[in-house]
């Protein structure tokens, strides 16, 4: 895990004084740093703002069809960011929908606000799920107080809500800020320089292998530094509560006269992050001049499968032990190991498979570009997230009933296979569809360390519609949305009832 | 003189009923015990005067003006939670000052001061509920609400989290204060100890519907139902012919109140018997319960009536064994429940 | 529930075994994009039977994958987009045999037998039919630089050609003067664009006036929409702005099939393949007899317009590097 970070330092190394300071140390390098940051912090203000009122939509007012919103508000997650800033693209232009049907040629969207409108419309369902959660398991009693103390509903919300959910915002904006730091396929097609952008342009243009180097060093000491200021703005939070509580929930308000701007808000956000992604995709293919190539389109989508299903397996096998060992015996070395999967998860996708080309090249030529090396780092990169499920799973499990099962004449491991497996299935499961959907959407690794000849739908799609191809980039965009949501569903319902058991 | 005034409330959740057209009064300065077994509507009730939830038909009426369709926070009525709800981003002393944001600086230290000092939490002010034990957040909790300064304070399950050995303390600790402050208070409760030795008036709820409002030692001594005599404490059922003040029970003729005539059921706590050498009922020993102070006889009466009996274990009873005979008097007049 | 967990374990395996198979298919690295370079690869397999499998990617980044990957390399053959990134990696490649260069014209001919030139291209400007008039069009690359031009011309540093003509550039009129010229482009607010394709898309989407592209962009569009609001041009004879130049191919000496990958090199200069690369792409055929595109009209003879800089003089990608990395366009 370390060890190819490691070349990445020996690469970077083999600079020599002069270049770094015309090469490394210059004022477009500083731009850079002075871009991918204002982009951190325009998408977490965007995502933001759209995340906490459908937070607080869904958690707090009366709605019809209560079930639908939460799904419609998680969707986004499905749509692969290049094929979002695909769809805001094809928006405007000369083939636009816009102009073929109005005559209307807008100017594209591109730059700083291109880049944060594309990657906030698919990354705010992380903070809105968080939010979610926070707000809907809060103590009603809290808000109650508030509110015979004599503060309103408004005032309320702001002096006793807001503030505990600190801790969602903390993690969510960590998640989207990494996520927006490692992005490389939407920031590129709405030509914003970012360190990840630079890192690939660099990677793909010049033969500047230590200046990207260093920029993927510099994007991981910028990761690094989210987490430990994640980590320090946590640490002094103090939301632990107090008495025990009762599982109730706080009755949701009608929407009086805020319906309309409610309605016409969520009309906006679901348009945005779904309506347009699926109409433009839909009109590109009603345009398609020849016949698609479905066996093609066909053949891509089960190369992707072939590499996304052997990542969720490996993934999930993984995640297991690792779990069992961090929550059963907690010590410095299960600490460690916890901390390196998650450490793999932040390291930005392009360092990430940049240093894996080094080190490969360097120790392991055998490997290098053959499906095995590729299915290993991508389950290096994506292990947090099969891990999470599975964590919070055995901790809520405990060891009861395994001991229990102990005492009755089982072995440790029949114990453990007999009881606890069988109710840790589900998170598992889920762990792995959430593995399986990010890495079928996953553009920077495989790009890099995929074998010769391999073609996976993001691949393509980024390929065609890099090349201008919108229209052939079509079908795969569709089919990969279509992919996406279905185990996006699959998710939500697996994890939706595995906490209505548990509950 | 009444302060608050509560007329035919109904409430369902789905198609349960909670209330049942409940009616209730509380007197200025009084505090006021809701007692009954979980699911008899009372922290509904408490909810409901809060502003919390909304009835479907009655009235809330306090010093004579309808409050049942302002918003919790117009109605100046405090509530302490059963988890206390404390807010944990808080210290002890914006807790306490959370409620005061009508008074300048100065006035709302002086107010989170005499707070502290009222409710013996100096020292713990930049504390952090999570620092707290339980005891204090709790009386953390009754400080917030008192400094409000609210006309009317309601508690749910004020005790319940707290420990056994913690309660009676914290119990008379909380109605001192309260009588000090002149504070009205309507509490609710499940625990009978609590509601007859804080309050000075209880109510006891049923099913939604109010079955007593009386003094504590009136609802116990005199119970207006078996489910009232039952509920505060443990009691002798039996069955008679009333007579005036009179009734024919298998315990022989017992005196009873009020007079009553015709078919009666009759509360007798087990206190009200005594085993006598001679002269009085028959009745054969089922078990016996060692109590420390006090024991408990099971016995079976003639006509196989269960009944109870507490006598004070003092070295000069002898202890009677099960499956002895022995005879039995009632030292009390039974009360018609039904 | 553990029994499937079980299965899916073995399936896992036998996924990750077979895995390498096909090791022995002729690799290819292609610098050309899939779009233009699938459909000739699978006449190639079906003349010759031979497989391939190719990796595309830009014509620099293989370049440098070349290189990190030296005799490791997996890769048979190199497709080049430029003539510059071919000599570059010129010390990677075996030898091409001497007849293959025989039928080649003068003009597509480098001065190297570790690569051959397999098809031609010309740098042109294409520009919006809409907004520019013809009479208006500018006479020399050079006049872009000018205050009539601000804000209306779009390049792509990071690409390639404009890299290989910058090269040129450098070599026939001076590095001063080729730097003045790509800082005067800076200055003049020309806007930076990825490749060629978004540039010609975007002359159609109104965000510049006219771009600097090469040749057989445009015919894409044009083949599939006749009335794409875009048309291109030559600069005045011989300005360098016309550079003519090609794209090639070599032979790894890393490959372990050198015959097969000299086969895809020979067959990329079959008469099939220049006629697709002229019918279907828009290039310049390097060897006579193929049929001109029609669709290419002003610069169908770049032989009459090209400025005269040898195709060996834009090896020098190192300096021009140097010069855009120093006005922070790279």
């Amino acid at each position: 895990m370390l060890v190819p970070l490691v070349y990445l330092v020996v690469r970077a190394a083999e600079t020599q004084a002069t270049e770094l300071a015309f090469l490394v140390f210059r004022p477009a390098t500083a731009q850079l740093l002075a871009n991918t940051l204002s982009l951190v912090v325009c998408v977490l203000a965007l995502s933001t703002a759209i995340a906490l009122p459908l937070a607080v939509l869904v958690t707090r007012c009366r709605l019809p069809f209560p079930w639908l919103w939460p799904v419609l508000f998680t969707l986004p997650l499905a749509v692969p960011g290049y094929v979002m800033a695909y769809a805001l693209i094809g928006l405007s232009g000369y083939y636009g929908p816009l102009n073929q049907v109005f005559g209307m040629r807008l100017p594209r969207l591109e730059g700083l606000s291109g880049a944060t409108l594309a990657l906030s419309l698919y990354v705010y369902p992380y903070l809105f799920l968080n939010l979610r959660t926070v707000l809907t398991t809060l103590d009603p009693a809290l808000e109650e107080s508030a509110r015979s103390l004599g503060h309103s509903a408004v005032s309320t919300f702001l002096r006793v809500v807001l503030p505990q959910l600190k801790a969602a915002f903390l993690s969510g904006w960590l998640v989207i800020a990494l996520y927006t730091l490692g992005d490389y396929g939407a920031i590129a097609l709405m030509r914003y320089d970012v360190f990840s952008s630079a890192i690939y342009s660099q990677y793909a243009g010049a033969f500047e292998v230590y200046y990207a180097a260093w920029l993927a060093l510099m994007l991981i000491a910028l990761a690094g530094l989210f987490l430990a200021a994640e980590a320090r703005a946590a640490r002094r939070l103090h939301l632990a509560r107090t008495g025990t509580g009762t599982a109730r929930v706080l009755p949701r308000a009608p929407l009086g006269r805020m319906a309309l701007p409610a309605a016409l808000f969520i009309a906006l956000v679901v348009s945005a992050s779904l309506g347009l992604p699926v109409s433009v995709i839909l009109f590109w293919l009603s345009r398609a001049p020849e016949a698609i190539d479905w066996p093609a389109v066909a053949a891509t989508a089960l190369q992707t499968v072939t590499i996304a299903g052997p990542v969720a397996l490996l993934a999930m096998a993984a995640a297991l032990p690792v779990a069992l060992v961090t929550t059963r015996f907690p010590g410095r070395a299960a600490f460690l190991a916890e901390r390196m999967v998650y450490l793999g998860y932040a390291v930005p996708a392009l360092p990430f498979a940049l240093a894996m080309v080094f080190f490969s090249l360097a120790v392991i030529p055998f490997f290098y570009q053959s499906m095995t090396l590729l299915i290993a780092t991508l389950t290096l990169h994506f292990l947090a997230l099969a891990l999470g499920p599975v964590r919070s799973r055995l901790l809520q499990l405990g060891p009861r009933t395994e001991e229990a099962a102990r005492s009755l004449g089982h072995g440790a491991f029949a114990a453990f296979r007999r009881v606890t497996l069988p109710q840790l299935m589900r998170a598992l499961v889920a762990g792995g569809l959430l593995v399986f959907m990010v890495v079928a959407k996953e553009l920077p690794i495989t790009l890099l360390l995929s074998p010769t000849g391999t073609q996976t739908l993001a691949m393509t799609v980024f390929a065609r519609s890099s090349e201008g191809a919108l229209v052939d980039a079509a079908p795969y965009a569709g089919l990969m949305i279509l992919f996406s949501s279905l185990f996006v569903g699959l998710v939500l319902t697996r994890s939706g009832r595995a906490a209505g058991k548990t509950s | 003189m009444t302060l608050l005034s509560i007329e035919t409330l109904t409430k369902r959740f789905g198609g349960v009923v909670a209330l049942d057209r409940l009616s209730l009064t509380i007197t200025a300065g009084e505090i006021h015990a809701l007692i009954g077994p979980s699911g008899c509507g009372k922290s509904t009730a408490l909810r409901l005067i809060a502003g919390f939830e909304q009835a479907e038909s009655g009235a809330i009426t306090m010093n004579g003006r309808r409050i049942d369709g302002l918003k919790p926070e117009a109605r100046d009525i405090g509530m302490v939670f059963q988890d206390y709800a404390l807010f944990p981003h808080l210290t002890v002393a914006d807790n306490i000052a959370f409620g005061l944001r009508r008074l300048d600086k100065s006035a709302r230290e002086a107010a989170v001061r005499d707070h502290l000092a009222l409710m013996r939490l100096q020292g713990l002010e930049g504390r952090r509920p999570d620092q707290l034990s339980g005891g204090q957040q709790q009386r953390v909790a009754l400080a917030r609400s008192l400094a409000a300064r609210p006309r009317l304070l309601l508690l749910d399950e004020p005790f319940s989290n707290l420990d056994a050995s913690l309660r009676e303390t914290a119990r008379r600790e909380m109605r001192d204060v309260l009588r000090a402050s002149g504070m009205t208070a309507l509490f609710v409760t499940h625990d009978r100890e609590e509601a007859l030795s804080l309050s000075d008036r209880v109510t006891v709820l049923k099913a939604g519907r109010v079955e007593q409002t009386d003094r504590p030692d009136r609802v116990y001594q005199r119970p207006a139902s078996a489910f009232v005599a039952g509920f505060l404490g443990r009691t002798n059922l039996l069955q008679g012919m009333a007579e005036g003040g009179r009734a024919r029970t298998v315990l022989g003729p017992l005196p009873i109140e009020p007079e009553a005539h015709g078919p009666v059921t009759l509360s007798l706590r087990p206190q009200g018997l005594a085993l006598v050498a001679e002269g009085g009922a028959e009745a054969t020993v089922t078990d016996r319960i060692y109590r420390g102070q006090e024991v408990t006889y099971l016995l079976r009466a003639a006509d196989g009536t269960a009944l109870q009996l507490d006598t004070t274990d003092a070295p000069a009873t002898p202890a009677v064994a099960p499956g002895a005979r022995v005879q039995l008097e009632a030292v009390a007049p039974g009360v018609v429940v039904g | 529930m553990t029994s499937s967990l079980r299965l899916s374990l073995l399936a896992l395996a036998g996924l990750i075994a077979a895995a390498p198979a096909h090791a022995d298919d002729l690799t290819v690295y292609s610098g050309r994009g899939e779009a233009f370079m699938a459909p000739i690869l699978k006449v190639f397999e079906e003349q010759t039977g031979i497989k391939t499998k190719a990796r595309y990617g830009t014509t620099a980044e293989l370049a440098a994958l070349l290189r990190e990957e030296g005799a490791k390399s997996p890769a048979d053959v190199f497709i080049a987009q430029d003539a510059g990134a071919l000599g570059a990696t010129a010390d990677l490649m075996e030898p091409l045999p001497a007849g293959l260069f025989e039928g080649q014209m003068a003009a597509y001919r480098g001065g190297n037998d570790s690569w051959i030139g397999t098809s031609g291209r010309a740098r042109t400007l294409v520009y919006s039919s809409e907004r520019v008039a013809a009479d208006k069009l500018p006479q020399s690359v050079y006049d872009l630089v000018k205050p009539e031009w601000k804000g209306k011309v779009g390049f792509a540093p990071k690409n390639a050609s404009f890299q290989a003509f910058v090269t040129a550039m450098r070599v026939k009129d001076g590095e001063d003067k080729a730097r003045a010229f790509v800082k005067g482009l800076v200055d003049n607010g020309a806007r930076t664009y990825a490749n060629n394709v978004s540039q010609v898309q975007a002359v159609a989407d109104g965000e510049v006036d006219v771009a600097l592209v090469n040749s057989y962009y445009l015919t894409r569009f044009k083949l599939r929409d006749a009335k794409f609001p875009v048309s291109q041009t030559f600069f005045a004879k011989g300005d360098i702005g016309n550079l003519l130049f090609v794209s090639g191919a070599g032979v790894l000496k890393a490959s372990d099939d050198k015959s097969d990958a000299t086969k895809l090199v020979e067959f990329m200069l079959s008469p099939v393949a220049q006629q697709y690369f002229s019918a279907s792409v828009g290039e310049y055929p390097v060897i006579k007899g193929v049929i001109a595109n029609d669709t290419l009209g002003p610069v169908a003879k770049p032989e009459d317009f090209a400025p005269d800089v040898k195709l060996e003089a834009l090896n020098d990608t190192e300096g021009t590097k140097k010069l855009l990395t120093e006005l922070n366009l790279l």
